[in-house]
Formats: C-alpha cells, sequence, structure tokens
C-alpha cells in the first residue's frame, strides 16, 4: 500500500487518469474551516448566565505578604483582568488581587470563587478567613489549565461590602491572573464543568488517541521501510501530542519554567516542520535542502528561544514569537497547503483531496488564533482552537489512512489468491510439457532399445540363420546344420537373458550363460569349476553391456570346448585395476587343455572378443596358464565406460 | 515295465512337430508314458478331469487360452501331481509366471531326451530346477522391503516367508552355482538342496495366491475370489 496516491507516480507509467476538482470541492473547502471555526466559537461560547458575575478589572498590589493582614498599608491599582506582568529578579512573585463583592444581603445559596485557567499558584481569603492554602500546591504553575471552582462557605459572607483577596504565587517569568468569576455555587459550576470537559478531558482524550495512531505508524513504518510518509505522519502526530501534553501537563519535570514554556512553545513550530515535510512525502516530493534549512532553523530558533530564557528575565521573546515566529509558521505551512492545493487541481484524488481540506482547516483555525493573539496580545481569556482542530483533523486523516491499509490488506490478498491460481496454472502446464517430455523420452528410449535389440539379431541370429539356409542346401550338412541352429538359439537365449538382466547382476547373468552350456561341458566330459566372488557394481552396466561381456565369455567357452581338450574350466571372478590403475572387476575363463597353438592364426572369434571388449572399454587379455592352457581375463572398469555412449541408452536406464 | 509303475505324463504344447517331436523324446525315456498328448487348453481340461497324470507338461501360450489357466486347474483337482512348463527359452517370466500358477519345474523344448528325463525324476524325487535368473527373482520378492511396489499385503500368511537356509540356496543359485556346488557349501545333499528350490516354488504360488486375494479385496472383488477358492 502506498498511503501517496498514484498520481505522483503515474509520470512514469501507467493510465495518467487526470480529473480536476469540482467547483462543489471547492465550495466545500472554503466553507468547511469556516464552519469549523464557527463550531467552535459555539463550543467554547461562554456558558449562560457566566458573564453577569465576571470583574473586568481588580484591584492589584505586588506585594509578598503572606496574609491579609499585612495589607493594611499598601497602595491599591486597579488594573484589567485578565492581569500580567513580567516577573523580574526574583525566583517567586507574589502579588495580592483585590475584588469588592457589594451584597444586598446574605445570599441564601452556596456561593462560589472560579477561575478558567488558574496557571498561577491561588489562595483565596474572604472577609480575612482563608479558603485555600498555596501550600496545598506542589509549586507555583504558569501551566495548569485546569479550571478552578472553589465554594464560600455561607457564613463567611455578609450584606454590604465583601472583600475577597486572592494572592497569586508565581515563578518567573510572568505572574497571572485570570478573569475571575464570583457570584452564585450553581451557575459557576455549571461552568467549571464545561471548561473542565473542553481544557482537560477532551485533549486527554485525543492525546491518549494520538499517541495509539503515532504508535501504529510507527509500526507500519518498521514493516513497511519504503513509505516514509508513515514515519513523517507518526512524528508529525507524536509531536502534536507533546504539545497537547504541555497544554495539560500540570507538572514541569526539567528545567525552569521560562525553559518550559519555550519547549511547550517549540513544539507548535515542530508540528508545522512536521506537517510541512509529511506534504512533501504525499506529494512525492523530497527537497532535502529545504527541508535541512527548515529543520536547521528551526533548532537555532530552539537553541536562541532556550538561551533567552534561560539569561534573560521576563519574556522577552513573547512579542517576538507572536509578530515574526508565528507568522514565519503560517507562510511556510500556507506553502503546503498552495502546495496540496495545486496538486489537487493537477488530480484530485480522494486522497489529494482529503489532505488538502484537512491542510485547509488547520491552517484557517491557525490563522484565527494568531488573529485572535495580535488583536489582544494580552494573556486574554480567549481559547486557541489549534488543539481541537489539529487533534481532529490528525485522528480523521489516521482513521482514513488505516481503512485504506486495511482496503490495501484486501486487495492484496486477492492479488495473492489471483497470483496463487495463476501458479497452479503455470504449474499445471509445466507438469503437462514434463509428461509430454517423459513420453517423448521413453519412446526415444524405446526406440533406442529396439534399434539395440535389431543390431543383437543382425549380430547374432541372423547370422546364423543366414549361414543355416546355405547348410540346408547342402544333403549331408545334418549335423553342422544342427550345431548352427542351436548356436542360433543359445544366442537367442542370451539376448533375453541380458533383457532380464534388470540390475545387470553380474553374476546372475556369468551363471545363466553357465546353466546354458552345462550340457555341452558335461557332454564333452569338461568340469566346471565355478570360483565367482562378489563384485562391486559396474556403473551403467546395462543389457547391452550384459550382452557384450556374454558374447566374449561365451566365445572363450566355445573355443574351450572346440579346441582345448581339456578336462577342467574354470571361471572366476575378482577385483582388479586396468593397466593406468583404475578399478575393475575381472573375469577369467581358465582351462587346462593344450593352450594357444602358435602355429594357428587368429580366428574371427578372437577378433570379435577384442572389439566387444573394445566397446565395453575393458581389457582383454588372452594367455597361458602355467600349467599350459588357456587363459582369458577380461577386466571391466568400475566407473564403467567413460567414453560417450547412446545418449538414449543412458535415459533408458533412467526411465 | 507294468503300466502302474510308469509316469504317467500328460503333453499339452500347440506346435505339432515340436509335440511330436517331444512325445519321442519322453517315450525314449524308460518308464514313461504320454497317454495324453494334445494341443488345446480345452483337450487338456477334458483330459485332467477325467484322469489323473503324475506329471503334468504345458505350454503357456495356446491357441485356445493360457496354459496358466491348464496348470491351475490341474493342480485343484489333484493337488499331489507335478506341474512342468515347456518353454523355447526358460526365461524368468514365463517360468515365474508357471510357478505363480502351481508350477514346480520346466523344461527347454530343446532338451534331450537325457535331460527330459533326469529333470522328471527330480521332480518326482522332490526337487525342482532352478536358474540364477529365477533365484534371482524370488530373492527380490520374498525380500519386500527392497522392492517398495511389490510390498505384500499385511494378511499373507507368515508361513510363505523363506527361511534362512533356504534363503543362502537362493543367493548361491543367483549367483551360477549348481545345485552339486551348493550342496558342498552347505554341507548338505544335492537332492536336499532340490528339495528346498521346490519348497519355495510352493511358497511363491501361495505368496501369489495370497497377493491375489489382497489386490482383489482391495477392488472390492473378495467374494467371487472367496467363491472361487
Amino acid at each position: 500500500m502506498r498511503l501517496r496516491d498514484s498520481a505522483s507516480s503515474t509520470k512514469s507509467g501507467g493510465i495518467p487518469k487526470r480529473k480536476a476538482p469540482s467547483p462543489a470541492f471547492w465550495l466545500l473547502a472554503a466553507v468547511l474551516p469556516l464552519a469549523f471555526l464557527v463550531g467552535m466559537r459555539y463550543v467554547d461560547a461562554p456558558p449562560p448566565g457566566l458573564a453577569a458575575w465576571g470583574y473586568a478589572t481588580a484591584d492589584f498590589a505586588p506585594v509578598a505578604a503572606d496574609s491579609p493582614d499585612e495589607l493594611a498599608s499598601v497602595a491599591w491599582s486597579t488594573v484589567a483582568l485578565p492581569h500580567r506582568v513580567d516577573v523580574v529578579g526574583k525566583s517567586i512573585d507574589v502579588s495580592w488581587y483585590r475584588f469588592a463583592v457589594d451584597l444586598p444581603e446574605r445570599p441564601a445559596d452556596l456561593w462560589a470563587i472560579y477561575e478558567r485557567r488558574p496557571r498561577t499558584n491561588l489562595a483565596m481569603f474572604v472577609n480575612g478567613v482563608q479558603l485555600t492554602s498555596p501550600a496545598q500546591a506542589r509549586r507555583p504553575y504558569t501551566h495548569d489549565w485546569a479550571p478552578r471552582l472553589v465554594p464560600i462557605p455561607n457564613s463567611l459572607l455578609r450584606a454590604g461590602r465583601n472583600d475577597v483577596l486572592i494572592r497569586s504565587a508565581s515563578e518567573p517569568p510572568a505572574s497571572r491572573l485570570d478573569q475571575t468569576y464570583i457570584g452564585p455555587y450553581e451557575v459557576l459550576a455549571a461552568a467549571h464543568d464545561r471548561h473542565l470537559l473542553l481544557d482537560v478531558t477532551a485533549k486527554q482524550a485525543t492525546l491518549a488517541a494520538m499517541l495509539l495512531f503515532a504508535a501504529l505508524f510507527g509500526i507500519i513504518y518498521v514493516l513497511r521501510r519504503r513509505d516514509t510518509v508513515f514515519a513523517a505522519y507518526g512524528i508529525t502526530i507524536l509531536v502534536w501530542s507533546l504539545h497537547v501534553c504541555f497544554l495539560i501537563g500540570p507538572e514541569r519535570w526539567i528545567g525552569t519554567e521560562a525553559q518550559w514554556l519555550v519547549l511547550g512553545e517549540f513544539m507548535l513550530a515542530a508540528f508545522v516542520i512536521c506537517s510541512i515535510m509529511t506534504v512533501h512525502r504525499f506529494l512525492g516530493r523530497r527537497p532535502r535542502r529545504a527541508e535541512r534549512l527548515l529543520v536547521a532553523g528551526a533548532m537555532a530558533y530552539l537553541l536562541a528561544a532556550l538561551a533567552a530564557a534561560t539569561f534573560l528575565e521576563g519574556e522577552p521573546l513573547r512579542v517576538f514569537n507572536l509578530l515574526v515566529g508565528v507568522p514565519i509558521l503560517l507562510v511556510l505551512s500556507g506553502r503546503s497547503v498552495w502546495q496540496l492545493a495545486r496538486a489537487a487541481i493537477a488530480n484530485a484524488t480522494i486522497e489529494r483531496r482529503l489532505m488538502l481540506l484537512c491542510a485547509l482547516i488547520v491552517w484557517v483555525t491557525g490563522v484565527r488564533d494568531f488573529l485572535v493573539h495580535v488583536a489582544d496580545p494580552g494573556d486574554g481569556p480567549h481559547t486557541t482552537y489549534l488543539p481541537y482542530t489539529v487533534s481532529f483533523v490528525l485522528l480523521l486523516f489516521g482513521s482514513l489512512i488505516m481503512f485504506r491499509f486495511a482496503r490495501a490488506l484486501r486487495e492484496t490478498e486477492v492479488l495473492n489468491r489471483e497470483l496463487e491460481a495463476r501458479v497452479e496454472q503455470k504449474a499445471a502446464e509445466l507438469e503437462a510439457n514434463y509428461a509430454r517430455i517423459r513420453v517423448f523420452e521413453r519412446n526415444q528410449a524405446l526406440a533406442g532399445e529396439r534399434s539395440r535389440i535389431m543390431r543383437d539379431m543382425h549380430d547374432g541370429i541372423g547370422g546364423q540363420l543366414v549361414a543355416a539356409i546355405a547348410l540346408a542346401t547342402r544333403p549331408s550338412a545334418a549335423r553342422e546344420l544342427d550345431g548352427l541352429l542351436h548356436e542360433a538359439l543359445d544366442d537367442l537365449r542370451m539376448m533375453i537373458d541380458s533383457l532380464e538382466a534388470t540390475e545387470a547382476d553380474l553374476l546372475t547373468a556369468l551363471g545363466m550363460l553357465r546353466m546354458r552350456v552345462t550340457n555341452r561341458f558335461a557332454a564333452a566330459g569338461i568340469e566346471f569349476h565355478w570360483e565367482v566372488t562378489d563384485v562391486p557394481p559396474i556403473a551403467g552396466f546395462g543389457p547391452e553391456q550384459v550382452l557384450q561381456l556374454m558374447r566374449i565369455v561365451q566365445e572363450a567357452f566355445a573355443n574351450v570346448l572346440k579346441h582345448a581338450g581339456a578336462r577342467t574350466i574354470t571361471v572366476r571372478t575378482a577385483t582388479a585395476q586396468l593397466t593406468l590403475g583404475e578399478p575393475a572387476v575381472a573375469i577369467e575363463i581358465e582351462d587346462d587343455g593344450r593352450g594357444m597353438q602358435p602355429g594357428r592364426p587368429a580366428g574371427r572369434g578372437l577378433a570379435n572378443m577384442r572389439r566387444r571388449a573394445a566397446a565395453l572399454a575393458a581389457e582383454l587379455e588372452i594367455g597361458t596358464t602355467p600349467g599350459g592352457g588357456t587363459r582369458v581375463v577380461v577386466r571391466l572398469p568400475l566407473a564403467g565406460d567413460s567414453s560417450p555412449r547412446d545418449p538414449v541408452h543412458a535415459k533408458l536406464a533412467r526411465v | 515295465m507294468p503300466y502302474e509303475l510308469m509316469t504317467i505324463v500328460y503333453l499339452l504344447e500347440d506346435d505339432a512337430v515340436t509335440r511330436h517331436n517331444l512325445e519321442e523324446r519322453l517315450v525314449a525315456v524308460e518308464g514313461i508314458k504320454v497317454p495324453v498328448s494334445v494341443g488345446t487348453c480345452t483337450e487338456m481340461l477334458t483330459a485332467v478331469r477325467a484322469g489323473r497324470p503324475d506329471v503334468l507338461l504345458c505350454d503357456l501360450q495356446l491357441p485356445d487360452g493360457n496354459g496358466v489357466e491348464v496348470i491351475r486347474v490341474a493342480r485343484d483337482l489333484h493337488p499331489d501331481i507335478e506341474v512342468m512348463v515347456i518353454s523355447v527359452f526358460g526365461d524368468e517370466q514365463r517360468v515365474v509366471t508357471a510357478l505363480k500358477a502351481g508350477a514346480t519345474g520346466y523344461l527347454l523344448k530343446d532338451d534331450p531326451s537325457s535331460e527330459i528325463g533326469a529333470a522328471i525324476s527330480q521332480l518326482l524325487q522332490g526337487g525342482s530346477p532352478i536358474s540364477p535368473a529365477i533365484a534371482r527373482y524370488l530373492i527380490r520378492v520374498f525380500r519386500p522391503t527392497e522392492m517398495p511396489e511389490q510390498t505384500p499385503p499385511p494378511q499373507v500368511d507368515s508361513a510363505v516367508g523363506l527361511t534362512t537356509r533356504e534363503l543362502e540356496v537362493l543367493q548361491l543359485a543367483a549367483k551360477g552355482f549348481s545345485y552339486g556346488e551348493i550342496a558342498r557349501m552347505l554341507g548338505i545333499s544335492g537332492a536336499t538342496v532340490s528339495s528346498y528350490t521346490k519348497k519355495i516354488y510352493g511358497k511363491l504360488a501361495v505368496h501369489s495366491r495370497s497377493e491375489a486375494v489382497y489386490e482383489a479385496s482391495r477392488l472390492g472383488l473378495i467374494d467371487e475370489v472367496r467363491r472361487d477358492t
């Protein structure tokens, strides 16, 4: 899945489906941010009846007194509320505010004092009696936005003038008092509940949701490093969450109050910069230099602001921030809004339109907050809308991305299923191809085997039958004919035996040959000495090789029968070596006859034996035994015939 | 020799020339009589139902059927007769087919009279011939783990397994040793060796029959087979 929509990547290919936003969208883009502001104004409207109990001014005395008793000789001045002074030259500032509450008679119902944003440590006194103690608070705050409602016991109030004193203790850089309400508890409590929901509970809830989203996007980014937009978005949410933390977090845990304030304000700037970078990634742009400049500028400002907060007193950068810093942020973020708008004009995908709407809402709210602050640079009672807008938009957009992510996952699943189906189809095709190839190979192998059998028949029985026919024309050749026909039958049996030698078992093949000739040797009075032993298997020793070897051995047998005049024949197998030292199996046929006659020319039989041995890559040795008999030794290499053999044959062995 | 003491041989061979030639060679052996010499399965089936031979000599490929069927019927009717298959080549495939049907020996069509006489008397004395290829085949059949596709069914009677001695005989025969040589090597008599062979052939017939039953039961044909047997 890509959060960044397809339009930016269609440049490289694909179907460019461009669509400009409709006028209705622009109308929506114009109306929605304004509707948002109106909605916020409605939500933040003062609760009914509250204004009647508010005090626009108070008597103010910057005196570090602990109790009202010490205020007898103090000179009071009148100040407008909300009131704010820089704290200069001391670590704790204590100021007193005085309200005169004129009552025609002692009220029957419960009264209370209400502060929407206390932000300092307040102790309250009614007619000299203390309601709350400064010691109840752990430390003077400047960031406690939680509204505070303090009930006044009825007994303390009286008809006529009532003195309400508020002692405010504050750390640098500033001391404040927000708009103060003194009136019936019921009215003030309604306002308190509403403001508590708006200022604290709502922000806490969105904070929890945003932290969850930030974690989710972080996980998505870890899983998909390619989509940096997820990381950027997650960081943006995280930075904004920190900003909200500063707004509602009552407890400072590092630095001085001034530094803490700088950090809180910097989070807003960091949020703007992160948003800009998110937009870059969303649009598929990576202006590295501009981004580095932005980050470097923000860091430089942070350091400068921290230094100022550390070494200068009061809030020296307050006006600078409002009149220079915030406008810079507004311009930069405005540029991002403009980029989004142009992208939406170029191709109005749903993502671009939504992103533009969100950015517009946030930006317009930012401008509104800025203008409200500029119009009233004091620490006024106005609520900044940005926290609500941004949280809302971030959550909305986060949900959208999650939905898209889920949809993309579903699409991926569908795609996977299609892919699986296609793979299966391909596999089936391949299998069919292989089956065809196997059939083809088998047919080839069978054809090769058939042609071998034809060759063997031609080599053996064919020639013998031709000779037999020739003999048959001579009337006196019955005995010779009988011999020749038996030879032909023997050869046929040998062929069949060789075909059955499926495991190429050398000893069994030799045994079959022995069985075939046993009668003739017995008739000639020659005794068989069978001295075979198990031999290692010979590579590639198939029917063709068996038949070649059998013919060699048979020729040797025939020679013994015909010429040797022997009493015994010994057949022996053993492991041996070729002349070059390769391991081999030796088959020896030895008789105790007259041996080879030196004068007798090598017959056709011997030539055939040599030819067949060569075809087996075997060594053939024909010699004389110490006793004078003949010894034929065939040595078959264990590695088989390494010379290229009929490839069809090798295949047959596999099939 | 009185007729009752003579060996009665029934001969089934479709080629007339070969049949007559065989008949002549059989009769040439002393003590052998061939009262039935026919060329079709039908004729031979009629003959074995009517009378009992000592030895049935039987070709496999016949014009009106397979000799294997004749062998089966003859063995069912007369369990103690000897059956020999006659073949041109004495090749493993044909001989094994006949052995599975219950044959206990084989003859080559060109064997001289002396061979035929020796073979028949060997059979009657309780022995059977064997070739190295058949020995090798039997080793494979009775050692099923090495040939997965020939794994015998689990219900095969353990009595059809080979004894150690029988396996030794087969192993030596497969290497081409003669009965005489095997007898010397194992320290037993030649007749004993050939009687081992005959027992092994009997086991092969039982084995292939139970294998057939197993196959049939696997295919759902078991009832028919039971009715047959």
